[in-house]
């Protein structure tokens, strides 16, 4: 019943989400429950780094979410597409590859808790954005993207000590 | 496994006059499924959590054996049954729709009386204006009267709520610094707890305070619950070995080695997670929960995507506030569609009723593998600080 598990925590999430008042998330897209969009901004109006920008995450859910980890990464979008006709890019971090791939902990099988949700994890990347003031990409950014074809939660990162 | 509550949720209590109901029911509920606890239990860190949930969290590839609130360590054979959570639960899921329904009702209740009060006002007043020589203090009284009737329901059941809280509040005050045994209250230092709770035998307890007299709905086990299962180190047993052992258990014993063990934890999940309830479901119950979750690990995706579609939202002119009001029927209706398709099926299948409305997971075999390390891509200095490792590296 690992499926009908997922769905009903999905189902459960989906509402809430929709009428969320956590300030810079919006949920843009819930085709299904296998996949959602969502839009973050970084609340702070003075952030050198994100200040007036919109990123989106995608989520992908196994049919044993919550007891796995979804797939987030940050997706490119463009302005057409988009709500307020501005394109998507993926946000400069040290722990943010140039493919939108995540190096976040809690997103990996080890770090990952059931209890968290779409709406947590989603915060926790805000924070993780608004924490940072570095202007680069992760050590070895090019060579990852060049030659990464493992889908994100099969990629083990060992995490950095730092912020991650 | 969630308990069949529809889709309920703690904010229904919110706009009620006993919205303060809202924090309760959420503590009456499960932080993985977010449904009312089944058979809970209590971790060796003193959290509480449907037994199949936990089980299925300790025994996802994922988990390192912790808990998933505090990440404290433990294990399977550590869990405790939290029983007087379960009968919380139950007193208060037999109670819910009553209260529930009460609240709309007080709410619906004012709000009529506000609306008569106002209409009745105005008839005084129209039949007082041909009297206008005199209009009779009685008259004027009632009036007043009404006025008060107007206001006081509300608010006066919102007084005594708030007073009630406060004395609640300083009853639960814990003023010699003990706490109590889940199962038999007695009160304690908190250390002692663990060490107390395994002297409850599992079935001598009687709980003071509820007697089963006072529980008419509550039905003793009719069979003995299945004896818990251990665990199988499953490298440890040829593929052979293994199928014996499911034929011995009774389950399926088809498919490749490693089906076979993902069978066998799914099963050993379900058996403890039962053996946790105090309604004990047979096995044959228990055989079709597995045959229902075999039936998600290999079908593919179609069933919800095609009915799934109209419900998509394009991000065109997204506009939050409009969109919440032009797509909250959606969800309304997605939820509706839900629920009947769950009574629907149920009345075909009482014992599978959320089959139809399953996500099933394509990739759920390659994502159940125990992640290995000789897959590493190519290319990726070993030096860097970025460098890719197996899980096992990893400490904190
Ligand atoms: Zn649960
Ligand atoms: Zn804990
Ligand atoms: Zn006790």
């Amino acid at each position: 019943m690992a499926g009908a598990f997922a769905s009903r925590r999905l189902q459960r999430e989906l509402p809430k989400l929709q009428a969320t008042t956590s300030p810079g998330i919006k949920l843009v897209s819930a085709t299904d429950l296998q996949e959602w969009l969502i839009d973050i901004q970084v609340m702070d109006s003075a952030h050198p780094l994100y200040a007036g920008q919109t990123y989106r995450l995608r989520f992908r859910f196994s049919g044993k979410y919550p007891i796995e980890a979804p797939e987030v990464m940050f997706i490119r979008a463009t302005a057409a597409s988009c709500w307020d006709q501005k394109p998507r890019s993926i946000p400069m971090h040290p722990h943010i590859y140039s493919n939108g791939i995540i190096c976040l902990d809690l997103l990996d099988k080890a770090g990952w808790s059931p209890v968290q949700n779409v709406e947590s994890v989603s915060m926790s990347l805000q924070s993780m954005l608004a924490g940072n003031y570095k202007n680069e990409r992760p050590e070895g950014d090019e060579v990852f993207v060049r030659t990464n074809t493992q889908r994100p939660r099969d990629v083990n990162f060992e995490f950095h000590d730092d912020d991650c | 496994m969630p308990a069949q509550d529809g889709i309920s949720d703690p904010t229904d209590w919110l706009g009620t006059p006993v919205a303060s109901l809202e924090p309760l029911e959420a503590g009456l509920r499960c932080e993985i499924c977010k449904d009312f606890y089944t058979a809970p239990v209590l971790t060796a860190c003193c959290h509480t959590f449907c037994s199949g949930c936990i089980r299925r969290s300790l025994s996802s590839v994922n988990a390192s054996r912790k808990c998933p609130l505090c990440w404290a360590p433990f294990d399977e054979g550590q869990l405790r049954k939290n029983k007087i959570v379960e009968e919380l639960v139950r007193t208060f899921q037999a109670a819910r729709g009553e209260i529930l329904a009460l609240g709309h009702a007080v709410r619906d209740d004012a709000f009529n009386r506000v609306e008569s009060g106002r209409k009745r006002k105005l008839d005084e007043i129209e039949d007082a204006i041909p009297l206008s020589n005199g209009v009779s203090p009685r008259k004027t009284r009632s009036q007043t009267q009404h006025k008060t009737n107007l206001i006081q329901p509300p608010s006066m059941s919102e007084k005594i709520a708030l007073e009630e809280q406060e004395e609640e509040d300083v009853e639960n005050r814990n003023e010699d610094g003990k706490v109590s045994c889940p199962i038999c209250g007695q009160r304690m230092p908190e250390a002692q707890v663990f060490t107390h709770l395994d002297t409850h035998s599992e079935d001598k307890v009687t709980m003071p305070g509820i007697s089963n007299s006072r529980l008419p709905n509550r039905t003793q086990p009719a069979m003995p619950t299945m004896t818990p299962l251990p665990t199988l180190s499953y490298s440890l047993l040829s593929e052979m070995q293994l199928r014996k052992k499911l034929r011995e258990l009774g389950i399926p014993s088809d498919g490749n080695k490693q089906a076979m063990s993902r069978r066998h934890t799914e099963w050993r999940n379900l058996v403890n997670a039962n053996s946790d309830s105090s309604n004990p479901k047979s096995k044959p119950d228990l055989l079709r929960e597995l045959n229902n979750w075999e039936r998600t690990q290999n079908s593919t995706n179609h069933s919800y995507t095609a009915k799934a579609t109209k419900f998509a939202v394009m991000d065109k002119d997204f506009d939050r506030d409009n969109w919440s009001i032009n797509h909250n029927c959606d969800f309304q209706s997605l939820i509706a569609a839900a629920r009947t398709k769950a009574k629907a099926s149920s009345k075909l299948d009482p014992k599978a009723p959320e089959d139809k409305v399953i996500i099933s997971n394509h990739s759920s075999a390659e994502s159940s593998e125990p992640n290995e390390t000789g897959k590493d891509p190519p290319g990726i200095p070993s030096s860097s600080q970025m460098s890719i490792v197996g899980l096992a590296n990893r400490e904190d």
